[in-house]
């Protein structure tokens, strides 16, 4: 059903959009149709995507019938298939061109490689080189602000309950959390591995201290890295609140019609993130060309469309509506924060996640072992 | 003494080693050196490049750096010592029960006058092939302590007043489990209980001896060499599990040492220098093994198969024919149709076990999947990745089982111990083993990225297994055969294209099967080496899995199960078993 919805919207979109691809395309240089010529000639480009297969449908199908050119999709979570795209360019391997995920493993993996290209060369469209289509304009993740891009900037409530268990009213604060009656009715996405559970692992460390993280510890947590587990252990109110889990997650649950609902956000405010949404380049790409097409046709609308869709996270192309994610619990950043906010909560930049995730993850390696 | 003369003593000292009768060490022939350096190169690398990386301490980007940190930080990780007594248990309980119950049935299937014989195998070999993580889903399903559906039904029965059935637990673990692990040991024991010649039977029964003086002192010894191999891969893999104790184990606190090998792995950067050094236990317990192994087998005959003729007369079981037809089909049926039956219905469900909800059914899950553009493409690489290495790996373990068996080389043994070594490193890490080693050999880089490098990499993981099942036969036919070949005027070729391949060719053709089954269902190995252009089915279920669409991951489940029921029975067709042709 979730598929059927997105290709119809895709299709729709498709009709929207390739009339305003056309008459864009007059305003385009010569420069552009020699890349995508000598895109054709090189036949593909090879990403590593977020796992979704979503994703891959709706970018590969849309992609191909654009431009002709090939799209060679490894869906993959970060911290693996990082490793590998290091120990490729180690032995001189060039496979991938691009990489689209989360930051922890491409800060702590590919970064200090030094096996990551400028992104902004790549570049090459009027809609996606001003930053004035972008909110924020250009936002960077890494500090030399030239191989990690943020195409992404949402808050998303990631505290659900079951209501049957818990009811959302009675959360105001973190410090709810604490209360006896949820003891050994907490469950929580392992904050030890990097995403979205070790993101709000970090938020509360960072918003409350030590102190309270010890306390909610001792609230006999159930831990797992399994998010279809927890979404289904809060569903059947095995569990009555869970943490650092998603709308995504719990969407095959809600319709359902299970008894979930996310929490209010509490008074100390939620983190800001970018999810999956960051783009980063490898050097010596084999497909520099299909690259290039690939960059553009992701970072305009019809990508930044789909990659929206597919993933449920808020684009911050401001051409692309994202007010349909509120009904989700997710806050696209230019329908929801400011910029001071943004960069306020946000917790995945280099800087934070030296700052914040990594003594983060280090204490919840130290309270729940290791 | 000269430096002349003194290289010329040492030469003299070396070819006297070399030549001592008591090493009895001889030079091998050209193929049986190729054979050893191929052997010794596939499966050395990986593990050296392991071994040297649990001393790898360097974060990314830093230069190489050594030291003994990952070994330290192994083995004082916070509840290591219950991890490894935890494994350990589990490992000797399931191996226990199942040695105990396959063994039986293996007889009961392979030596008794028992109905529906093929039928009883055949649903062994199909639960043995079942993937374990919807098959866990399935007995979650019916064995959770408050929803499960058999623990709801006793309830409402008024038969207990909570559920008695707790699938979360060490017992659960055990049973989620047992399935497998009985398989494995009917599978491959039945066709070692055939091969029995019925003359030894009748000759202990003639001597006086009753039926369990007969089990135990022919048929036990006889079958040592099978009984042993079983026994190794049943250890092997309980010790390797971890889907099964992440999804079980978890959520009570039971963690084992696999499960801590996999959160080291996923950790970010990931741990390998920890998870190397930890995983060096399964090299232990696995050179521990196949020394006992070679120490018992030693140089104690096995052949039951000669030119003099061989008998196969069953057991007659009387009155108890039925009750071990109903004993046997009954365990068959839960172990096989339970799982099979709760996996195609999940996906045929908007959430996979939430038979409650309004309009639980469904076709979306099959109608998505079908159209999914990559299915019939990964279908066509399962095909493709499952003939390759299934025929490649026939062509190549019988080789090597060959040498092992049939020549008088220390070459020979060598490569007996070279071939158990894949399995020392642990499914989970092979993978990133194997990836180090294609990345730093310059022959694999031109079919980098595609279908041959996973064929090779099949084929190693499959090594172990394929090449102590051909040497199990193999050691099973009398050397008369091949002499009387020879005295016919038959040259080596022809004494293996007439006489040891029409005899080894239905355990060949299993081995094939079981090789390209382990292809179809292989994730740990292959996940770090398929690339978009790639990716088999298994690795499209693992794409489904982490997207959170768990029912298009049993969808595609589903199919694998088709697949492998679909080759099972062509195997059968030609006459596929793990022992000579009757």
């Amino acid at each position: 059903m979730r598929s059927l919805f997105a290709i119809v919207l895709l299709f729709g979109w498709n009709l929207t959009s390739s009339t305003a691809w056309a008459q864009n395309a007059a305003a385009r240089s010569g420069e552009w149709d020699k890349i995508v010529e000598a895109a054709r000639k090189e036949g593909k480009v090879v990403a590593s995507i977020p796992p979704s297969a979503e994703l891959r449908k709706g970018m590969e199908l849309a992609f191909t019938r654009r431009f002709g050119i090939g799209v060679e999709f490894v869906p993959a979570r970060g911290g693996a298939i990082i490793r590998r795209m290091a120990d490729e360019a180690r032995a001189g391997v060039q496979y991938f061109d691009i990489h689209i995920g989360g930051t922890e493993s491409v800060i702590t993996g590919l970064l200090p490689e030094n096996v990551l290209e400028p992104v902004e060369p790549f570049f090459v469209l009027p809609e996606v080189k001003d930053p004035k289509q972008w909110w924020g304009g250009h936002i960077w993740v890494d500090n030399a602000k030239r191989f990690v891009y943020a195409f992404v900037a949402y808050q998303t409530v990631s505290l659900w309950s079951n209501p049957n268990e818990y009811k959302p009213a009675e959360f105001r604060t973190f410090d709810d959390l604490l209360n006896s009656k949820l003891q050994g009715k907490i469950g929580i996405s392992d904050p030890r591995t990097p995403g979205s559970g070790s993101s709000m692992w970090s938020h509360m460390v960072y918003v409350k201290g030590e102190e309270y993280v010890k306390r909610l510890v001792a609230q006999k947590l159930f831990i797992t890295r399994d998010l279809r587990l927890l979404a289904e252990n809060l569903a059947k109110g095995k569990i009555a609140v869970t943490s650092g889990i998603g709308y995504s997650e719990f969407l095959p649950f809600i319709k359902a019609n299970l008894p979930l609902t996310p929490l209010p956000v509490p008074k100390e405010g939620l983190y800001a993130t970018g999810g999956y949404g960051h783009l980063t380049i490898l050097k010596n790409q084999p497909h520099p060309n299909a690259t290039r097409v690939f960059v553009n046709w992701l970072l305009g609308p019809d990508g930044q469309e789909i990659f929206s869709r597919s993933m449920g996270v808020g684009t911050r192309r401001l051409d692309v509506d994202t007010r349909w994610l509120k009904n989700f619990g997710v806050i696209a950043g230019k329908d929801g924060l400011t910029l001071e906010q943004y960069y306020k909560f946000e917790n995945q930049s280099e800087e934070k996640i030296h700052k914040i995730r990594e003594p983060g993850a280090a204490m919840a390696r130290k309270l729940l072992g290791s | 003494m000269s430096d002349r003369s003194q290289l010329t003593g040492e030469r003299a000292t070396w070819a006297r080693t070399l030549a001592a009768p008591a090493w009895n060490w001889r030079l091998p022939s050209l193929p049986i050196a190729t054979l050893l350096l191929v052997v010794g190169f596939l499966v050395l690398t990986p593990l050296v490049l392991m071994i040297l990386n649990s001393f790898q301490i360097a974060r990314p980007g830093e230069p190489i750096m050594w030291g003994l940190e990952g070994w330290i930080k192994a083995f004082t990780t916070p509840g290591i010592v219950n991890a490894m007594t935890n494994t350990f248990s589990l490992a000797i309980t399931r191996q226990a029960i199942a040695l105990a119950i396959g063994a039986f049935f293996a007889w009961l299937i392979a030596r008794t006058d028992i109905p529906m014989k093929g039928l009883l195998e055949f649903f062994f070999w199909l639960s043995f092939f079942l993937p374990a993580l919807p098959e866990t889903m399935g007995w979650i399903l019916l064995l959770d302590p408050k929803y499960g559906l058999l623990n709801q039904a006793i309830v409402a029965l008024g038969l207990a007043a909570q559920g008695p059935l707790n699938i979360y637990s060490f017992w659960g673990i055990v049973w989620a489990h047992l399935g497998g692990s009985v398989s494995v040991k009917v599978m491959l024991l039945t066709p070692a209980f055939r091969n029995l010649d019925a003359a030894l039977e009748e000759s202990s029964r003639i001597s006086g001896a009753s039926g369990w003086h007969t089990f135990f002192h022919i048929f036990v010894p006889v079958m040592m060499p099978a009984i042993l191999v079983t026994t190794i891969l049943g250890i092997i893999r309980s010790l390797e599990a971890f889907e099964v104790e992440l999804l079980l184990g978890t959520p009570i606190g039971l963690q084992v040492y696999s499960t801590k090998i996999h959160e080291l792995v996923t950790w970010e950067p990931p741990q390998f220098a920890p998870a190397m050094a930890l995983s060096t236990v399964f090299l232990f317990v696995l050179l521990l093994m196949v020394a006992l192994q070679r120490r018992y087998i030693g140089k104690r005959s096995y052949t039951t198969v000669t030119g003099r003729g061989f008998s196969i007369r069953p057991t007659r079981l009387g009155a108890w024919r039925y009750p071990a037809l109903a004993l046997v089909l009954g365990f068959a049926l839960i172990i096989t149709l339970v799982p099979t039956v709760l996996l195609v219905t999940g996906t045929f469900m908007k959430l996979f076990g939430f038979f409650n909800i309004a309009s639980p059914w469904t076709f979306d899950n099959w109608r998505a999947t079908l159209a999914d553009p990559v299915l019939a493409r990964s279908l066509w690489n399962t095909l493709a990745i499952g003939l390759g290495s299934g025929l490649i790996g026939v062509l190549f373990f019988s080789a090597i089982a060959y040498a092992i068996v049939k020549t008088r080389y220390r070459a020979g043994s060598l490569l007996d111990f070279l071939s158990w070594l894949p399995w020392s490193i642990p499914g989970i890490l092979l993978g990133i083993a194997l990836l180090w080693t294609f990345l730093q050999t310059k022959i694999f880089l031109p079919i980098y990225g595609t279908i041959y490098l996973l064929m090779i990499a099949m084929i190693i993981k499959s090594m172990p297994f394929g090449t102590q099942m051909i040497k199990s036969i193999l050691l099973q036919l009398g050397n008369d055969l091949e002499e009387a070949s020879k005295v016919c005027g038959g040259t080596w070729l022809d004494t293996f294209r007439r006489v040891i391949f029409p005899l080894t060719m239905p355990a060949l053709i299993t081995v094939g099967l079981v090789g390209f089954i382990s292809a179809a269902r292989d994730i740990s190995t292959v996940v770090l080496l398929g690339s978009g252009k790639s990716r088999t089915l298994s690795l499209l279920m693992l794409d489904f899995a982490a997207g959170a669409e768990f029912e298009k991951a049993t969808v595609v489940a589903v199919i694998i199960v088709g697949l492998v029921v679909g080759a099972a029975l062509i195997a059968r067709a030609l006459g596929g078993q793990v022992g000579v042709r009757e």
